[in-house]
């Protein structure tokens, strides 16, 4: 819930303000420069040089994992050790290593690709990074709350749940889950952000299909992404739903004998299975520009490359199951899936031989990135060619939860991984404007080709090695196909201390890439544009590296070739917008310079962190208390911040006021629950970090919204199929796309729970369960409010578009009024049910799903009026009414109201009549 | 698409080729050295194909110390490529290329394809064998943290009230004990979390689900002492989770099962309908 | 608006425990009708581009996805 604050306060509440803090970059020998910077070129190096951290992390612990294997049996690490290393190291690989490493790279080279000075919401962008960073750092520190995560990457149900983990892994294990949901809050923002940019802020010319190929990559990478991980964020809200409130008793949501296992697959991998094609995607798009480049010669089949990628990202949706055929599904469902798996190999290998025939006829040039490249297509082919194995059911039967996995998906993933790596070295001197050293890349390869395959093959020769086992003897051993002779009687031992020293050579090898890198950095090997021949893409036409404002001109292909336009006669068209961090006071908005320069990104992701922690260790009883009590700050805030950059009016005061009531409000229901004296002494500190965390959280929000971020909108760029649609609105319709995964994962998992429950005795159950009456009356009064609420916002808009102060600020706090309806009665249902008929969260399935799911509801519509308290505030000093353009901003929130108000549409019949 | 999952999965099920009558480990062994043969030969001529071309197309000429890569030579007329000129609209007036990528496009489809049905077929077999069964020994296999229980479900025989002891067999008391040569049904859940109740070398795998039964079946060949190991990550204990499967001779299995409580020779009629 | 008031009290009077499924599907095409007329107007979606209407569609098209494949599974 908490990333939810986060991602649309991000995306809605920073509208406008005055105070200026300077935002020119400081230079970049400076510290400050690295914590304050919007540029996306400057979040690129961030990006990756994070990423490499991690993979160190990672790495160290597969170092771990590849040591204890070193014999079967008891080694260097205990039980819970091993559980505990085996998941952060997947975990990090995956989530912290592989996908930001590749948004590194993009960060940096797509808007230089696409023709753009920068992403489109420059300050998003930054908080993606930092949340990024402090995501991956709360991730660690669970390692020291006792224990981290003992569940495998997978975290399969009801393994994930308090009942089940060892209690000293609870803390850990909360702030691992919570660690995840804060780094798809970054993802989420990341993807909006990508999206515009890309479709809204192309140099003149440049079609869709004619931007480069490894930002077509990125584009089908970040709507997997967008998709993807609202369904995974939908399965660790109800998770850690079952952390905080299920307890011991283990029977929430994914405990529930209805399912709940099955039901974890279905969330997991249906998030699982995009999501290894968004690690891979960005690699594919690195092979195919690599090759290009050092073959001299287009892409073959461009055009059929590019679909068989779309068609592979969006089939990537409905493949989900091919994880699960041992699970019970049924046999039907299977065969679908088993045809859906097979389908999707098939696009692979055209992308495959698009590569090799580009090779033909080319001039091959075997640097370093091209070495690496083709190293990763070899890789590829012998993980795909194992992955169809893996699509035969029956062949899955007995490779499932075996070594023949392992092997695959490490085939598969490095692939991306090593593409990634001769990404790296072939615009390294892009990035650097130094060229690296060509011997000791080379070198690198070998050493990583070689101890890769080392450390992998083995693997499938001793497949039947059960998964996450380390006691491995005993288990067969392996025959020659088509013969009866057994190779090494000794059985797998041999096998695994192959693999183990080849993790050492494999891993050692980026010691090679580190020295490499970062020796070059001072070398004299100063490269001009491209230092390459037959570079195509916009990012090679300027210097190395790029200026800060990313070129020369304002870049057009207008003529069917990149060109550059004269600054001084473009700009004068351009139109200030309210694009992230919105515009400037009327009076400058005419001053064009752009902010590069921002300490709030930073400020609020750290406080999530802070949050998160706090999260980790809270107890159900003292749950809601730190958040209820940030409210009537974040309504002080409004008033304090509004008075600073507005001007103090009566409303500041009255804001500023209203939380002194407010307070004492929160503060006497806490007394009446805990006892003011008693209750706090004995709160644990995890409720004063949560505290610190939400209070300053909310700060910074506002604080952020306030900012004046002047971004300006380039006038003459390409815009199909989103012209007229203005960035910020189109940032809120794709931030509503994937919150309607969210929704739909909810609702979907209620859907699943009930047929498998059966369908139409579901109220039946709730009523063994201890339900004695659920009356309907609530649900259509509520649906009366939020309709009603709706039109006021549309009301709100036309008032403001014809300049009324008094409409605006009317028809805005009547919304409110309506939600706070919403809520009470809301509210007074909730108590009726659950204290007085005693039907509780863990009462069966239906009570569960119908709390959390609408409970998901409600949490939106608190998000939604606390957004509404800073619009009136603002409306109030003259924003949104005063200056025409400026009224788009309720239109931003409209449609996030409007949206909400659709999913209660649903949820009313689904949880009240049916 | 759901439609043809249902129609493919009935229609290829009365397919003659469905009819096999062979055990989970054949099954296994011929279509995993059928895919091993065809996937390193296919693996082996596409990464020799790749490699050799990208040498033959070598270009020499750059500069030893990396620092600066060839000269760009304009080859218009020389071959039918197109070549990256900085600054282009890629899309442009590239070569399709489009027929021979289709044409090897087309043939490994029409071979994966091949080889997918030709699976299906078999998985049929085994899916099919493991609900139509009448002649098998049923067990009900319950996984806990961190091992295995046993019903035998014709007569409730459960672990922990048989022990193990025959002669020359060296196992544990918990053990699973079956005769060999009949088919073995096995109705798998869980007390707890989800395991993976597998038994490698008779082929034998299916998850183990709280609140839920999946199902699958054996039919040892061979006498002796084998594996049932745990292939989902489960606990502390997963690493070590296993148990130990006893396949006796029939009349042994009659023999050991007779003497344990509670049994009687009715449970043993699947044996029976067998011999005749 | 009143249209769609009226239509959640129908939707009450609908509640025919003998034809469970007819009504069924009768309430969820109103809520979807609502839910159109939500967006398409309040949400200004009929004069945005028709990429917004693919956006919003292709989200929606997951949930079916999921929620179709996950409910079949089990059925
Ligand atoms: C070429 C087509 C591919 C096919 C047919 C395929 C098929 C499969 C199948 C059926 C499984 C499930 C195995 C099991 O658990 O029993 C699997 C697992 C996996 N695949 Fe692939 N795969 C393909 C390509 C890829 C690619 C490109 C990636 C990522 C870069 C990938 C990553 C994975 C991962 C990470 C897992 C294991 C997840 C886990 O259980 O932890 N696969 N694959
Ligand atoms: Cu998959």
């Amino acid at each position: 819930m908490t990333e939810d604050v986060h991602t649309n306060g991000g995306t809605d509440s920073h509208e406008t303000g005055s105070q200026d803090d300077g935002g020119h970059l400081p230079p970049k020998s400076s510290v400050k420069r690295w914590l304050v910077t919007t540029n996306h070129k400057d979040v690129g190096i961030l990006y990756m040089i994070t990423s490499l951290f991690f993979l160190v992390f990672g790495g160290i612990l597969a170092f771990m994992i590849r040591m204890q294997l070193w014999q079967s049996g008891p080694f260097i690490l205990t039980d819970l050790g091993y559980n505990q290393i085996v998941t952060a190291h997947g975990l990090l690989m995956v989530f912290w290593f592989l996908s930001p490493f590749a948004f590194g790279l993009a960060n940096y080279l797509v808007p230089l690709q696409i023709g753009a000075d920068d992403l489109a919401f420059p300050r998003l962008n930054a908080v993606s990074y930092w949340l990024y960073l402090f995501s991956g750092v709360l991730l660690g520190i669970s390692f020291f709350q006792g224990s981290s995560l003992p569940t495998g990457w997978t975290l399969y149900a009801p393994l994930n749940l308090p009942a089940f983990i060892p209690p000293v892994a609870e803390l850990g294990s909360m702030s691992g889950i919570l660690a995840l949901a804060l780094f798809i809050a970054s993802v989420t923002i990341g993807s909006v952000n990508f999206i515009t940019t890309m479709y809204r802020m192309r140099a003149e010319g440049l079609r869709m299909r004619d931007i480069p190929l490894f930002s077509i990559s990125i584009l089908l990478t970040v709507w997997m992404m967008l998709f993807a991980f609202a369904a995974l964020l939908a399965a660790l809200m109800l998770l850690s739903f079952d952390h905080v409130f299920a307890g011991e008793v283990g029977t929430g949501y994914f405990g529930s004998e209805e399912g709940g296992s099955l039901l974890w697959t279905h969330l997991f991998w249906f998030f699982g299975h995009p999501e290894v094609y968004i690690v891979f995607f960005p690699a594919l798009g690195v092979m195919a520009e690599v090759v290009q480049t050092f073959s001299g010669r287009r892409l073959v089949g461009r055009k059929w490359f590019i679909i068989a990628m779309a068609l592979v990202a969006i089939q990537s949706f409905i493949v989900w199951m091919h994880h699960m055929f041992l699970t019970a599904i049924n046999l039907p469902i299977k065969t679908v899936i088993m045809v859906t798996t097979i389908g999707i190999s098939l696009p692979f290998d055209l992308m495959v031989f698009a590569l090799i025939y580009t090779m033909i006829k080319g001039q091959v040039r075997w640097k370093t990135p091209f070495l690496f490249v083709l190293g990763a297509i070899v890789l590829f082919i012998i993980g795909g060619i194992t992955g169809v194995f893996l699509g035969a059911i029956v062949l899955d039967y007995s490779f499932r939860g075996t070594y023949w996995v392992v092997a695959h998906f490490h085939y598969t993933m490095a692939s991306g991984a090593v593409a990634l790596v001769g990404g790296i070295y072939y615009w390294y001197p892009k990035i650097t404007g130094k060229m690296y050293n060509e011997f000791l890349g080379k070198v690198h390869f070998v050493a990583a080709f070689v101890g890769f395959n080392l450390l992998y093959f083995p693997m499938f020769v001793v497949w039947d090695t059960p998964r996450r086992w380390f006691h491995y003897s005993g288990t067969v051993a392996p025959e020659i196909p088509f013969t009866n002779i057994t190779l090494f009687e000794t059985g797998f031992t041999i096998w695994h201390q192959m693999a183990t020293v080849g993790a050492f050579l494999f891993g050692f090898s980026f010691l090679i890439m580190f020295y490499n890198l970062f020796v070059s950095l001072y070398s004299d090997r100063v490269v001009d544009e491209s230092p390459w021949a037959y570079t195509g893409s916009a990012e090679w036409a300027v210097s190395s590296p790029p200026p800060e404002g990313n070129f020369p001109g304002t870049p057009s292909f207008a003529t069917g070739k990149l060109s550059f336009l004269d600054r001084a006669e473009t700009d004068g068209g351009t139109e200030t917008a309210a694009t992230d961090g919105g515009v400037a006071h009327a009076a400058q908005s005419h001053e064009q310079h752009a902010d590069h320069t921002s300490w709030w990104p930073l400020g609020m992701s750290l406080t999530a962190l802070i949050l998160g922690l706090g999260i980790s260790g809270l107890e159900a009883s003292y749950f809601v208390w730190p958040f209820l009590f940030a409210i009537p700050a974040f309504v002080a805030f409004i008033g304090i911040f509004g008075a600073r950059s507005d001007g103090y009016t009566h409303l500041h005061g009255a804001f500023v006021g209203a939380a002194v009531p407010l307070l004492a409000l929160f503060a006497l229901v806490f007394h009446l629950h805990h006892g003011i004296p008693g209750g706090l002494a004995e709160a644990n500190q995890y409720f004063w970090i949560s505290l610190i965390g939400i209070t300053s959280g909310l700060g910074t929000l506002v604080a952020m919204g306030y900012e004046s971020f002047h971004v300006p909108t380039p006038t003459m760029s390409e815009q199909w199929p989103f012209e007229g649609v203005s960035n910020t609105k189109l940032g809120m319709w794709v931030f509503i796309g994937s919150d309607i995964i969210l929704f739909g994962a909810f609702i979907g998992s209620y859907i699943f729970m009930r047929i498998r429950a059966n369908w139409t005795q579901w109220w039946d159950i709730a009523h063994n369960n201890g339900l004695t009456h659920h009356p309907v009356w609530p649900g259509l009064l509520n649906t009366y409010l939020l309709l009603a609420s709706s039109f006021t916002v549309v009301l709100a808009l036309a008032y403001a578009k014809r300049g009324s102060r008094r409409g605006t600020v009317t028809a805005l706090s009547v919304t409110f009024v309506g939600a706070t309806l919403f809520l009470l009665n809301k509210g007074i249902e909730w108590v009726d049910l659950y204290i007085h008929q005693g039907w509780q969260f863990d009462s069966g399935p239906a009570a569960s799903t119908f709390y959390l799911t609408t409970g998901l509801h409600a949490a939106h519509v608190v998000v939604g009026m606390l957004i509404m308290l800073f619009l009136v505030a603002r409306a109030y000093t003259g924003a949104y009414w005063s200056d025409g353009e400026d009224a788009q901003t309720i239109e931003y929130f409209g449609l996030y109201w409007h949206f909400v108000d659709i999913v209660w549409l649903f949820l009313f019949p689904l949880f009240y009549i049916l | 698409m759901l439609g043809t999952g249902i129609t493919l999965s009935s229609a290829l099920r009365h397919a003659p080729v469905a009819q096999v009558d062979q055990t989970q480990v054949n099954v296994f062994d011929s279509l995993y050295d059928v895919f091993v043969a065809l996937g390193t030969l296919i693996g082996v001529l596409v990464i020799t194909y790749m490699v050799y071309n990208a040498y033959k197309y070598r270009s020499g000429g750059a500069d030893a110390e990396g620092r600066y890569d060839i000269e760009e030579e304009d080859l218009e007329g020389d071959y039918d490529v197109s070549r990256p000129q900085r600054g282009e609209i890629p899309t442009g007036k590239g070569k399709g290329g489009g027929k021979k990528l289709f044409m090897s496009f087309g043939l490994s489809a029409f071979l994966v394809l091949g080889l997918i049905i030709y699976s299906y077929s078999l998985l049929l077999a085994v899916e099919d064998t493991s609900q139509n069964q009448e002649d098998a020994l049923e067990i009900e296999v319950t996984g806990y943290q961190f091992g295995w229980d046993y019903e035998y479900t014709g007569s409730g025989l459960e672990s922990g009230d048989y022990d193990v002891n025959i002669d020359g067999v060296e196992a544990d008391d918990d053990a699973l004990v079956v005769p060999r040569g009949e088919v073995i049904q096995l109705n798998v859940t869980s007390r707890d979390v989800m395991h993976n109740y597998g038994i490698p070398e008779f082929r034998a795998k299916t998850d183990a689900m709280p609140g839920d039964y999946t199902q699958t079946w054996f039919q040892p060949e061979k006498t002796g002492v084998y594996r049932a190991n745990c292939y989902e990550l489960c606990g502390q204990g997963h690493s070590n989770m296993h148990g130990d499967v006893v396949v006796l001779e029939p009349d042994e299995f009659r023999q050991w099962y007779l003497a344990q409580d509670g049994t009687s020779e009715s449970d043993l009629e699947f044996m029976e309908s067998d011999s005749q | 608006m009143a249209v769609s008031t009226t239509q959640a009290a129908l939707e009450f009077v609908g509640l025919l425990e003998a034809q469970y499924w007819i009504a069924f599907i009768a309430i969820l095409v109103l809520s979807a009708l609502k839910a159109v007329t939500v967006a398409g107007w309040y949400m200004h979606m009929r004069e945005e581009p028709r990429a917004i209407t693919y956006l919003a569609l292709a989200g929606l098209l997951g949930v079916v996805a999921l929620t179709a494949g996950a409910g079949y599974s089990v059925l």
